[in-house]
């Protein structure tokens, strides 16, 4: 098994790469599953798959794209292995499983006062990464199906049941006004 | 952008600029990492003893179960010294016959010997239907698409909105499409009544479709739970969930799922005979289409670095064994990534290949001959922006 590059030279790299860039995958991993503690998880461990393939990933610029998918696949992975088993385990987010997830933002000080924030909780993985890649990370429709490994097709009906979805929700809650005072 | 899409998009920036730097996750990342690595050793020797115990059919591969987790991300070092390993270079690709089956090519839809004008749309499905081309178009802000039929006659005319899925039969006489919770299935020969009725059933939330024969028969994969198969009564059976690949090629039956998602983010993926049947499993490889007449399986890599797959592979689908794999040929500064794929004929697949310098990129349609090994330019390549996946190329 080659795929951990043992030399010094590519650890540096690889802290390097951390140091650059761990907050802003932090910042993804958190709008993905809306809690520190699971983000924070949930980088690690796409760090820790990264790392075991360094030395392979092509270019440079791959390398974030790399860390998403994983961060993406791996999210949709604890929801999944939740939702065939139907149990709880530990480093599984709180929110998986259809919780309505409002007021679990809280220990992050910032929840309780977005009822969108919450809102975005209650969507189902695929489709919270998908507005997350296609609202928050900026990606385009083709994008984030490289991303998702789906259809452009598939990002358009996600993206589209999840706005249908919020929409629906804010409505029904009453929530009419933009939140978060911003 | 609409108000939800803003606020959203407002939502999430504030709250992510709230969170506070974390401690530096380097090492514990390279802890976890050999952790995994440690994990994945045992699991490979685990699964080696668990498939001699159930003399899993002689087509897996013991081996691949141990490299299995490896995610083929590119090296560029390899050249092809395996008789399976068929190599791409653009520049000395052969020219040979356009593409044999539908395709966009920039404003226009090319499918039996006609040429259809888009008329300014930009579908983002395809698929030939005898009563012309189905295309599925948004129109943007994330709302969801509206089914046109093109059929040469005119500008292309909407039949249905709200449209999630397409798909039709390999022989063009039956067009399905999902759109408010239903299924429709819609038959050409009744397109030239005035009034035709096509037959619809209810089908799960985000059900998407999978392939339809000539029978109209459908097969759905709903967001959760198992893929439904469905015909014109409604539910006809109930099939494995996160199903990949399907055909009836006669009376056999081939069913390609995902089994797992291991350590390494690698989708493990199985071939059913449809009864259950396990034919073989791969971590290596995730079929996506089976050839006409079931024989081949072209594959793609189970995992990538979120680029696309760099290497695809046709494999027998009745063993799993890799008869060819494909990728573009390494040492010329190009990166080549395989965007999608159709099968021409039972032996020759298109691929849609995108090969980018990072200053640049071109795409273009590769016919693969699998039983000849060869490779040769059925149209393009055409430069696009690098790393989007835009193409004026779509394969129905």
């Amino acid at each position: 098994m080659d795929s951990i590059k043992s030399g010094r030279e590519a650890d540096a790299d690889f802290s390097d790469y951390v140091a650059a860039r761990q907050h802003a995958l932090l910042r993804t991993a958190f709008v993905l599953t809306g809690e520190r503690a699971s983000a924070e998880d949930l980088l690690q461990t796409a760090l820790a798959k990264t790392y075991l393939s360094w030395s392979r990933i092509r270019d440079p610029r791959a390398v974030d794209a790399y860390v998403r998918k994983v961060m993406v696949n791996e999210h949709t992975s604890w929801w999944r292995r939740a939702w065939r088993h139907q149990e709880h385990s530990t480093g599984q987010p709180p929110d998986c499983v259809g919780t309505a997830a409002a007021g679990s933002g809280q220990a992050d000080g910032v929840g309780e006062r977005d009822a969108m924030w919450s809102l975005v909780r209650t969507l189902a993985p695929r489709q919270r990464a998908a507005v997350v890649l296609r609202f928050y990370e900026d990606m385009s429709e083709a994008e984030t199906a490289q991303v998702l490994g789906c259809s452009i097709g598939t990002v358009k009906s996600q993206t589209s049941r999840a706005l249908a979805s919020l929409r629906r929700q804010l409505s029904e809650a009453g929530a009419t006004s933009p939140a978060g005072g911003s | 952008m609409d108000d939800i899409a803003t606020r959203l998009r407002d939502s999430l920036h504030r709250g992510a600029d709230a969170l506070p730097y974390a401690p530096d996750l380097t090492r514990s990342a390279m802890h976890r990492a050999r952790s995994i690595q440690r994990r994945r050793r045992v699991s490979a020797v685990t699964a080696v003893i668990a498939v001699l115990v159930l003399s899993v059919p002689a087509g897996l591969a013991l081996g691949d179960t141990v490299t299995s987790s490896e995610p083929p991300v590119a090296d560029g070092s390899s050249e092809a010294t395996d008789p399976t390993q068929v190599t791409i270079d653009l520049e000395t690709l052969p020219a040979g016959e356009l593409p044999g089956i539908p395709y966009r090519q920039f404003d226009a839809y090319l499918f039996g010997g006609g040429s259809y004008d888009l008329g300014g749309l930009d579908p983002y499905e395809i698929a030939s239907w005898d009563a012309g081309a189905a295309l599925l178009v948004s129109d943007g802000a994330g709302q969801e698409g509206t089914l046109f039929v093109a059929d040469g006659s005119g500008r292309p005319r909407p039949i249905a909105e709200r449209v999630d899925s397409i798909g039709a039969s390999a022989d063009g006489t039956h067009l399905a499409y999902v759109s408010g919770g239903q299924l429709v299935v819609r038959d050409a020969a009744e397109e030239e009544q005035a009034a035709p009725t096509p037959t619809s059933v209810p089908v799960p939330t985000g059900a998407e479709i999978i392939d339809v024969t000539n029978e109209a028969q459908v097969l759905v994969s709903p967001e959760q739970g198992p893929a439904l198969l469905l015909d014109r009564r409604g539910v006809e059976s109930r099939l494995p969930a996160d199903v990949t690949a399907w055909t009836v090629p006669g009376a056999s039956f081939l069913l390609a799922y995902i089994t797992r998602v291991d350590e390494v983010l690698n989708a493990c993926s199985a071939v059913d005979d449809g009864a259950n049947q396990v034919l073989w499993e791969s971590c290596d490889w995730t079929v996506r289409e089976f050839s006409p007449d079931g024989t081949w399986a072209y594959a793609v890599a189970s995992s990538t670095d979120g680029y696309g797959p760099v290497e695809v592979a046709v494999l027998d689908a009745a063993t799993g064994d890799v008869v060819r794999t494909v990728r573009l040929a390494a040492g010329n500064g190009l990166v080549g990534t395989f965007r999608d794929a159709a099968w021409e004929s039972d032996d020759q697949l298109l691929l849609r290949l995108e090969a980018e310098t990072g200053a640049g990129a071109e795409v273009a349609l590769i016919r693969l001959d699998v039983p000849a090994a060869e490779v040769e330019l059925a149209t393009g390549p055409v430069e696009v922006r690098p790393g989007t996946g835009d193409s004026p190329y779509l394969l129905g």
